[in-house]
C-alpha cells in the first residue's frame, strides 16, 4: 500500500500540467459564482462604514446586520453554491474519467486532446456508475440511519446522560463515513476496471471491484484513513488564515494566493489518490471472475440496463 | 384581643426558632410559612402541612384570602397555562397519554383558628374567563382582618407532581419542586405600584409568568427517602434521619417571597463560598468537569451585582444541574436557588452555561429582592435581568467574545441581545409595558428580555456611566424588599438626572421611556447623501480703476467647496443623534442633532469635501434598526469585499472539490 502511495505520489507529480488544467476549471466555476457576488456586495455594502467592521476582525453585529438586512440578495448565492456543487460534481465525472484514461492508457503523459478523449469516452459509464453508487449509499444510508434512529429514539426516554447518545452519535458518524468511504472506494475500483478493460459493463465491473476489495481489504482500508486528509488540511488552513488575518489589502493579497496555492494541492490530493489506486491496482489484479460470474453478470447486467 | 395575640406571638416564636439567621430584618415579612412536607418517590406525590401567618400591612380590611395552586397549571388540557403554552413549554411537550405525566394540588383541610375554611374555597379567575383554571382560589373569612392584624392559617394538602414541565415536576428519581405549595397572593394598599385602590393581586399561572408575592419567613422540614441528595431555598438547620428510611431536612429561609427545593440520589455537591454567601453546586456525575464554570459564574455575578447595583443580603445560593431528561426544569430561578444547564462535552469556548447560571442568579435581585410584579410588568425583572446579564457576560468574559469565541467567530451577550431584537422578522408585535399573558401575536420573549435590555443599555450610554450607576444603586436601595413598578424606576432616574450638571436631553427622560415601553415604533436613521459642488467662481465685468475689466475663471473664492449631507429619520422613534463629519482633508467635525425632525442637512463651506459621514458614532443607541444605512462613504470601501469575495470564492471551490467524484 506504501509503495502505491509513493507511486501514486510520483505520477501526480509528473501530472502538474493535468493538476493546473482541473484547479483552473475549478477556479473559472468558482469565478462564475464570485464574480457576481463581489458585484452584488461592491454595490449593496461597500459605501457603507459599517463593512470595515468586518476588516480588522469578524463583528457578529456587522455580520448579523448585513446578512439580515441583504438576505434577499445574499440567498441566491447560496443557492448558487448548492447548484454549482451539484453541477460540479458531473462535471468531475467528465474529469476523473480524463485522468484515469491518461494514467493507466496513455502512460501518465498528458495531452488535453487524449485527456479530452478519455473524457469524452468513459463519461456515460461512469455516470452509470454514480447513479448505481449512489443508490447504494442511499441504501446504506437507510440501513444505517433507521436504526440508529430508533436507538436514539428508545434512549432518549431512558437514558440518565446525554454522554451516551452523544457516543453512540459518535460511533454512527464514524461507521457512516465508512460506508460511504468504501463505496467511493468501490466505484474508483470500478472506474479502473472500466477503464483498464475498456468495459461498458458497468455491474459487472463493479462486482470485480467488489471482489478485488474484498481480496485486499485490509490494505484497503487504510485508505479510509485518506478521509482525514482533506479535514487536516482545512484544519491547518483555518490555522494559517487566523495566523495571517485578512486585515489588510497586503494580508488580503496574500490569503489568496495562499488560498488559491491550497486548493491547486486540494486537487493535487485528489490525482495522487486516484494514482495510487490505480498503481495499486496493477500490483495487486489477477482475474476477478470465473467463466460463471462472468457469464451470469453479463445476463443480469443487460437486464439492468433494460430497466434502467 | 386573645385571638390576635396568639397567632402574632406563634409568628414570633415561629422566627425565633433560628435565632442565628435573625439578626438583620430586610423586609416586611408578613407572609410567614411553616411547612411540613413528605416526598412519596413511589407515587411521585407530596403530602404536606403548611401553617401560614399572614399580616394585613394594607390600611383597609380583608374579608377573603387568594392563594395560588399553580401545579393545578399541569392538571389537564383546560388549564390556562396549557392552553397558553399549546401544551409545550419551550420545546419540551406533555406527555398527555402518560397519566403520570400530569400535576395537580388539593387542599384537603383549611382552618384558621377553630374555624373550617375548606368547604368555603371556590376557585376563581382573575385573568380571563377559563372557568376550568384551577390555579387561583378564594376563601372568604367569616370576620375581616383588618390592617396590622394577623391570621394564621393551618393547610394539609396534598400534591402530584408532574413530569416535568415548565421547571416543575418529576424526572426518574430527579424532583425539581417548584410552586408545589399554596401560596398566598399580594393584597396590595391603595397606591402600591401606583394602583388606585386596594385589592388582592393574585394571577393564574400562566405561560410567561411565575412571580409575584410577598416577603416572608419560611420554615420548611423536607422528609425525603435517606439515600436522596436535597437542595432548597435558604440554609439547612439540621438533618435527622428517621426510622423509616427516610430523612428529614430543616431548611430556613428569611425575607424571601417563595420556596422551592429538589431531590435526586445522584446529584453530585461541590461547595465553594464568595465572601459570606457560601455556594452549594449540586450537579449530575456526568457534569463534574464543569463545576467551576458554575461556581465561577455565580461568583463574577455575585461581585458585579454588588458592585453596580447591591450587597446580596442571602448567605447561601444553591445551583442545581438538572439531568438529560429533566432539561425541562433547566434555567429557572427560586430564591436562593436556581436551575442552570450543561451537556457533557461542551466546549468551554461556549459559554452558554455561565450565561444561563448568571442570568438565573440575577433574577434573584429583581425577581428575588426588588420583588416587581412579573405578571404586570415583566421587563422589570426579565429585561433588568437580561442588562445586567449582558453587563457581566461581556465584563468577565470579553465584549464582543463573551458568548461564543470559536475558530476565529465570536459574538458577545450583548450583540446577540441586540441582534435577537433587531433580526425580528416583526419588530412591531408587541410594545414592553404589557401584561405577560397579553401576547396574542407572540414578542413576548423579545418584549420582556431583549428590548428591555437594549433600551437601558442606550440609557445608560446616554447618561453615562456615573449617572447610570447612581441611577441602579438608588433604584435597589430605595425599592428592595418593596415591590417598585415601572414609574418607580422612571422617577427615579428623572430625580438623579436632574442632578446631573451634564444632562442634556431636556428636563427630565419620560419622552425616552415614553417611547421605550408604550410603543412598538422603530428606531431608524440613515444618511441619505453626501453631495459636494465647487464654489461659484468670478465671471462677468468687473470695475476697476480706469474701466471695467472682464474677469474670467479668477479663482478668488474663500472655500473651494460647498459640501453637505443629509441625515433622514425612516424610523418614529426620535433620538438625539451624533453625527460624526470627516473631510477629504481628514478635519472631523462631531455634530449633535436632536433627532426629530424627518431630515437635516449639514452644509458646510469648506477646501476639502466631506468624504464620509458616521451617525452615532461611538454605537451608543443599541436598538438602531439597520446600521448598515448608518454611515456613507463617497468612495467604495472595496478592500472588504475583496475580502469576502476572496473567501467566498475559496469555500466554492472547495465544496467543488469535495463533490469530486
Amino acid at each position: 500500500m506504501l509503495i502505491s502511495f509513493i507511486e501514486g505520489f510520483r505520477i501526480s507529480l509528473r501530472s502538474k500540467k493535468m493538476i493546473t488544467i482541473i484547479y483552473l476549471s475549478i477556479l473559472i466555476f468558482g469565478l462564475l459564482a464570485a464574480i457576481p457576488f463581489f458585484g452584488s456586495a461592491k454595490t449593496n455594502f461597500a459605501n457603507s462604514l459599517l463593512i470595515n467592521d468586518l476588516l480588522k476582525d469578524f463583528d457578529y453585529r456587522a455580520y448579523s446586520d448585513l446578512t439580515h438586512n441583504f438576505k434577499e440578495a445574499i440567498a441566491p448565492f447560496i443557492s448558487i453554491i448548492q447548484w454549482f456543487g451539484v453541477g460540479y460534481l458531473f462535471f468531475s465525472l467528465f474529469l476523473s474519467a480524463g485522468i484515469l484514461g491518461t494514467f493507466i492508457k496513455n502512460e501518465n503523459e498528458y495531452q488535453l486532446k487524449t485527456f479530452l478523449r478519455f473524457s469524452g469516452k468513459y463519461f456515460g459509464r461512469f455516470a452509470k456508475l454514480f447513479l448505481y453508487t449512489f443508490i447504494l449509499q442511499l441504501i446504506s444510508f437507510a440501513v444505517l440511519t433507521i436504526p440508529f434512529a430508533l436507538i436514539i429514539t428508545s434512549l432518549v426516554d431512558t437514558v440518565q446522560s446525554e454522554s451516551t447518545l452523544v457516543y453512540i452519535s459518535l460511533v454512527y458518524i464514524q461507521i457512516f463515513v465508512a460506508v460511504f468511504y468504501l463505496f467511493s472506494l468501490l466505484a474508483d475500483y470500478t472506474k479502473i476496471i472500466l477503464v483498464k478493460e475498456n468495459s461498458n459493463q458497468v455491474l459487472k465491473s463493479m462486482w470485480s471491484s467488489v471482489k478485488f476489495i474484498y481480496r485486499n481489504l485490509k490494505s484497503i482500508l487504510l485508505y479510509i484513513l485518506t478521509f482525514w486528509f482533506p479535514v487536516s488540511i482545512m484544519l491547518l488552513y483555518l490555522l494559517i488564515e487566523d495566523v495571517i488575518g485578512m486585515t489588510s489589502g497586503f494580508t488580503i493579497v496574500l490569503m489568496i494566493i495562499f488560498q488559491q496555492v491550497f486548493v491547486w494541492f486540494r486537487v493535487l490530493g485528489k490525482v495522487w489518490i486516484l494514482a495510487s489506486e490505480v498503481s495499486f491496482y496493477d500490483r495487486k489484479s489477477i482475474t476477478l471472475l470465473t467463466e460463471k460470474e462472468d457469464e451470469e453478470l453479463d445476463e443480469f447486467e443487460d437486464t439492468v440496463t433494460e430497466t434502467v | 384581643m386573645k385571638s390576635k395575640i396568639i397567632p402574632l406571638l406563634l409568628f414570633f416564636i415561629s422566627i425565633q426558632i433560628y435565632p442565628q439567621t435573625d439578626k438583620i430584618i430586610l423586609s416586611e415579612r408578613n407572609a410567614g410559612y411553616n411547612i411540613k412536607v413528605t416526598l412519596d418517590t413511589e407515587n411521585k406525590t407530596l403530602t404536606g402541612n403548611e401553617i401560614l401567618y399572614w399580616k394585613n400591612i394594607t390600611d383597609f380590611p380583608v374579608d377573603e384570602l387568594q392563594f395560588h395552586l399553580y401545579l393545578n397549571a399541569f392538571k389537564n388540557t383546560k388549564s390556562t397555562f396549557m392552553k397558553e403554552s399549546g401544551m409545550r413549554h419551550r420545546g419540551f411537550g406533555v406527555d398527555v397519554e402518560d397519566s403520570l405525566a400530569w400535576g395537580w394540588i388539593d387542599i384537603t383541610s383549611m382552618k384558621t383558628g377553630n374555624e373550617d375554611l375548606t368547604k368555603l374555597i371556590k376557585f376563581i379567575h382573575p385573568d380571563d374567563d377559563n372557568i376550568d383554571d384551577q390555579t387561583v382560589i378564594s376563601v372568604p373569612l367569616y370576620k375581616s382582618l383588618e390592617p396590622g392584624e394577623t391570621i394564621q392559617v393551618d393547610i394539609d394538602f396534598t400534591a402530584k407532581l408532574p413530569k416535568i414541565m415548565a421547571r416543575t415536576g418529576f424526572s426518574d428519581d430527579y424532583y425539581l419542586v417548584g410552586q408545589w405549595f399554596p401560596k398566598i397572593g399580594v393584597f396590595e394598599n391603595a397606591g402600591q405600584r401606583r394602583r388606585e385602590t386596594a385589592g388582592w393581586n393574585c394571577h393564574q399561572f400562566h405561560s410567561n409568568s411565575e412571580f409575584y408575592a410577598d416577603f416572608g419567613v419560611y420554615n420548611v422540614d423536607i422528609t425525603v427517602p435517606e439515600k436522596f441528595i436535597v437542595g432548597a431555598t435558604g440554609v439547612l438547620q439540621k438533618e435527622i434521619k428517621n426510622r423509616d428510611n427516610t430523612k428529614t431536612l430543616y431548611y430556613r429561609a428569611n425575607d424571601v417571597l417563595d420556596f422551592a427545593w429538589t431531590a435526586s440520589p445522584l446529584f453530585e455537591v461541590v461547595e465553594d463560598k464568595w465572601k459570606d454567601v457560601n455556594i452549594k453546586v449540586l450537579l449530575q456525575p456526568q457534569h463534574l468537569a464543569q463545576a467551576k464554570r458554575h461556581t465561577s459564574s455565580v461568583k463574577n455575578a455575585l461581585e458585579y451585582f454588588e458592585k453596580h447595583l447591591g450587597e446580596f443580603p442571602y448567605p447561601s445560593m444553591t445551583i442545581v444541574d438538572p439531568p438529560f431528561r429533566g432539561l425541562a426544569s433547566a434555567g429557572m430561578e427560586y430564591p436562593m436557588f436556581i436551575t442552570a444547564g450543561c451537556l457533557w462535552g461542551i466546549p468551554d469556548e461556549l459559554k452558554y452555561t455561565e450565561m444561563v447560571t448568571i442570568h438565573e442568579f440575577g433574577h434573584n435581585y429583581f425577581m428575588g429582592i426588588l420583588a416587581s410584579n412579573e405578571f404586570e410588568e415583566a421587563w422589570l425583572d426579565e429585561g433588568f435581568n437580561t442588562y445586567f446579564e449582558n453587563m457581566i457576560m461581556d465584563n468577565y468574559y470579553g465584549e464582543k467574545h463573551s458568548k461564543i469565541d470559536l475558530f476565529g467567530y465570536h459574538a458577545g451577550d450583548e450583540e446577540q441581545s441586540v441582534q435577537g431584537f433587531t433580526s425580528m422578522r416583526n419588530p412591531f408585535v408587541a410594545k414592553i409595558n404589557n401584561y405577560s399573558w397579553l401576547y396574542p401575536n407572540g414578542g413576548y420573549g423579545v418584549s420582556s428580555y431583549n428590548k428591555p435590555a437594549i433600551y437601558l443599555s442606550t440609557l445608560a450610554n446616554l447618561l453615562g456611566e456615573k449617572t447610570s450607576e447612581k441611577i441602579m444603586h438608588t433604584y435597589f436601595d430605595r425599592w428592595k424588599f418593596k415591590h417598585p413598578c415601572g414609574q418607580d424606576f422612571i422617577d427615579i432616574v428623572n430625580e438623579v438626572v436632574k442632578e446631573d450638571p451634564g444632562f442634556e436631553y431636556g428636563s427630565d427622560m419620560n419622552w425616552y421611556f415614553n417611547q421605550m415601553l408604550n410603543s412598538t415604533n422603530v428606531c431608524d436613521y440613515t444618511v441619505s447623501s453626501i453631495s459636494s459642488e465647487r464654489q461659484k467662481e468670478d465671471w462677468g465685468l468687473f470695475d476697476k480703476e480706469g474701466g471695467k475689466n472682464f474677469v474670467i475663471k479668477e479663482d478668488n473664492t474663500t472655500y473651494k467647496y460647498e459640501t453637505k449631507t443629509i441625515i433622514t429619520r425612516l424610523g418614529e422613534i426620535k433620538m438625539p443623534q451624533e453625527i460624526l463629519i470627516h473631510f477629504a482633508d481628514g478635519e472631523e467635525i462631531l455634530e449633535k442633532w436632536d433627532g426629530k425632525s424627518r431630515m437635516k442637512t449639514f452644509t458646510y463651506l469648506r477646501n476639502y469635501p466631506i468624504d464620509r459621514v458616521k451617525i452615532d458614532p461611538e454605537n451608543k443607541i443599541l436598538f438602531e434598526q439597520k446600521i448598515y444605512n448608518n454611515s456613507l462613504s463617497t468612495k467604495k470601501e472595496t478592500v472588504v469585499v475583496w475580502k469576502y469575495a476572496a473567501k467566498f470564492l475559496f469555500w466554492i471551490q472547495n465544496t467543488m472539490l469535495t463533490m469530486f467524484n
